[in-house]
């Protein structure tokens, strides 16, 4: 390109090609979702971990990894009242301390909803100390920014979750046809109602990786301190996060059971 | 307070944050364009609805945020004609990219902090070129009026036909003619002010390639993008200098970026390279 800059007698002249390749460079933000967020979250973490370091973006996944988290779990507590309901007609057992939720009654959907309702508002209850987390490590960050990536994580979970369903459910049909040992069948319960637990490992992993990503906003002379103090405080807040779930799934599926018996 | 209290505040509080949340859903994403955009805006603001009444907590953020404007250029820059200073502008920021993304694996985190700063000088750089071709055009047009053959002082036409009787108007036209011979200097060295920048951005780039490659620490990097970022401020300057100048008395040619701050830089760069050397 001959630029009246060329009559200076500028030293540097860089190839226009070169310049050109780095307009289209690995780290330039992306222009937007090629793929639906359950792909994209299944085979392109990273492109949507880019994608949620726009606030614009942020804003416009929130309710769409909202609505997979919720879909996700609405299957498993559906899936799971079913294989409940099937073993207490056929073999007459239901799990101590667990409250009832039988489909010909008022609570057939107590457990659906106390799942749903119970790990996302464990979620919500989370936050704060995320946020606050994040602020401690010195991650440049925001509430939005944390939000969408705690929200990330429940929908890896549940895309998780919905696929060890099948499995699960394979593994539940053998309780149902052939007769078992009552420990057994408490086992297969047991297993069944800790499933998210379970997928939500999967979910920490996701949300593990993504926030890690914003270790680069940590400035160069701290981030190696800071980032070794980074994973510590997500593994605590993973860890804060399960401890917490229980509980409020629990908590709530009593009350439903009182309101709704 | 009972669950059903409770749970009667929770969805009170969560219906407030609902109607927020599709009020500040709408001004976000807008309105749909054809049946199947207004179908889906329709199906994601009932979902943006249940979901909120339900899940509060997690919209609250998205309220409280402040909306992302998409940054867009003023209407003066964008529509900007392709000539030589384009081009040279184009060069620039083509050079420009190029040396900000070599920084990834060295000095990623400067853009972080940079990033505004450089696209308010991508800005300036196109306000200054747009500033340029409207002086260029204005004299062109008072050239082609014919009221005025030379700025430079000349007597007009109008003038030289009738000398007693236009004494008012022959001082008119002189100071006209000053006027425009000033506006011609203005535009002169606000050209010559934007050429010195975007030279200057160019040295700086090619300093950041030298950096990179003779194993400077990234702390060189941070300097030499900051500087590439302080230029910003420089046209800025040079627009209010030349502003007053018209009032006052005339001032010899100086680009945008001083002298002494070229001469510390490259000061900086040499005593750099001489210690990187002795140390190699």
């Amino acid at each position: 390109m001959n630029s009246v800059l060329d009559r200076d007698r500028l030293v540097l002249s860089l190839a226009d090609s070169d310049a050109a390749g780095a307009k289209a460079s690995p780290g330039a933000p992306p222009a937007g979702p090629s793929a639906s967020v359950v792909e994209m979250l299944l085979k392109d973490r990273p492109a949507l971990d880019c994608l949620l370091r726009d606030p614009a973006w942020q804003r416009r996944l929130i309710p769409r990894l909202l609505a997979v988290a919720v879909a996700g779990f609405v299957a498993y507590g559906l899936v799971t009242t079913l294989v409940l309901n099937a073993i207490y007609f056929e073999h007459g057992y239901w799990p101590a301390a667990v409250p009832r939720s039988l489909w010909n009654r008022p609570s057939a959907g107590n457990l659906t909803l106390a799942y749903c309702l119970g790990l996302i508002a464990a979620n919500g209850v989370c936050l704060p100390s995320f946020y606050f987390y994040g602020l401690l490590s010195g991650v440049k960050t925001t509430m939005l920014g944390v939000t969408a990536h705690a929200l990330k994580g429940m929908a890896a979970g549940a895309v998780m979750l919905v696929g060890i369903l099948p499995v699960y459910v394979a593994l539940a049909l053998s309780a149902i046809v052939f007769p078992m040992p009552e420990p057994f069948v408490t086992l297969w319960l047991v297993l069944g109602l800790s499933l998210p637990f379970i997928a939500g490992f999967w979910g920490a992993v996701c949300l593990y990786r993504g926030f890690v990503c914003l270790e680069d906003t940590i400035p160069v002379v701290r981030r190696e301190s800071r980032g070794c103090l980074l994973r510590r405080l997500i593994l605590a807040w993973s860890g804060c996060y399960t401890c917490v779930t229980p509980l409020m799934v629990y908590t709530l599926w009593n009350s439903l059971a009182r309101l709704l018996p | 307070m009972h669950f059903g209290e409770t749970l009667v505040f929770y969805l009170v509080i969560g219906l407030g944050v609902a109607v927020a949340a599709c009020l500040s859903d709408v001004r976000t994403i807008g309105l749909g364009r054809d049946h199947d955009a207004e179908q889906h805006r329709r199906a994601r603001l009932a979902f943006v609805a249940l979901s909120a009444v339900l899940f509060w907590p997690l919209y609250l953020p998205l309220l409280l945020s402040s909306p992302v404007a998409p940054v867009a250029a003023p209407a003066h820059v964008a529509a900007a004609p392709q000539d030589e200073m384009a081009e040279a502008i184009a060069q620039v920021e083509l050079e420009l990219d190029a040396a900000l993304s070599s920084l990834d694996g060295w000095a990623e985190d400067v853009l972080v902090s940079e990033k505004d700063r450089i696209g308010e000088l991508r800005l300036a750089l196109l306000a200054q070129a747009c500033r340029i071709r409207e002086m260029d055009s204005l004299l062109a047009r008072a050239k082609t009026a014919g009221g005025v053959a030379d700025f430079s002082g000349g007597a007009s036409p109008l003038a030289a036909a009738e000398p007693r009787a236009c004494d008012r108007r022959q001082q008119s036209e002189r100071a006209r003619a000053q006027n425009m011979a000033r506006l011609e200097d203005v535009r002169r060295r606000a050209h010559a002010d934007l050429l010195g920048t975007l030279a200057w951005i160019r040295e700086l780039v090619s300093m950041i390639h030298l950096a990179k490659f003779t194993g400077a620490p990234a702390s060189r990097a941070e300097e030499l993008v900051a500087q590439i970022a302080a230029a910003v401020e420089g046209i800025s300057a040079a627009d209010w200098r030349e502003e007053s100048h018209v009032a006052q008395t005339p001032r010899p040619l100086r680009p945008a970026v001083s002298d002494v701050e070229r001469e510390r830089a490259r000061g900086e760069a040499a005593a750099f390279d001489t210690a990187h050397h002795q140390t190699a």
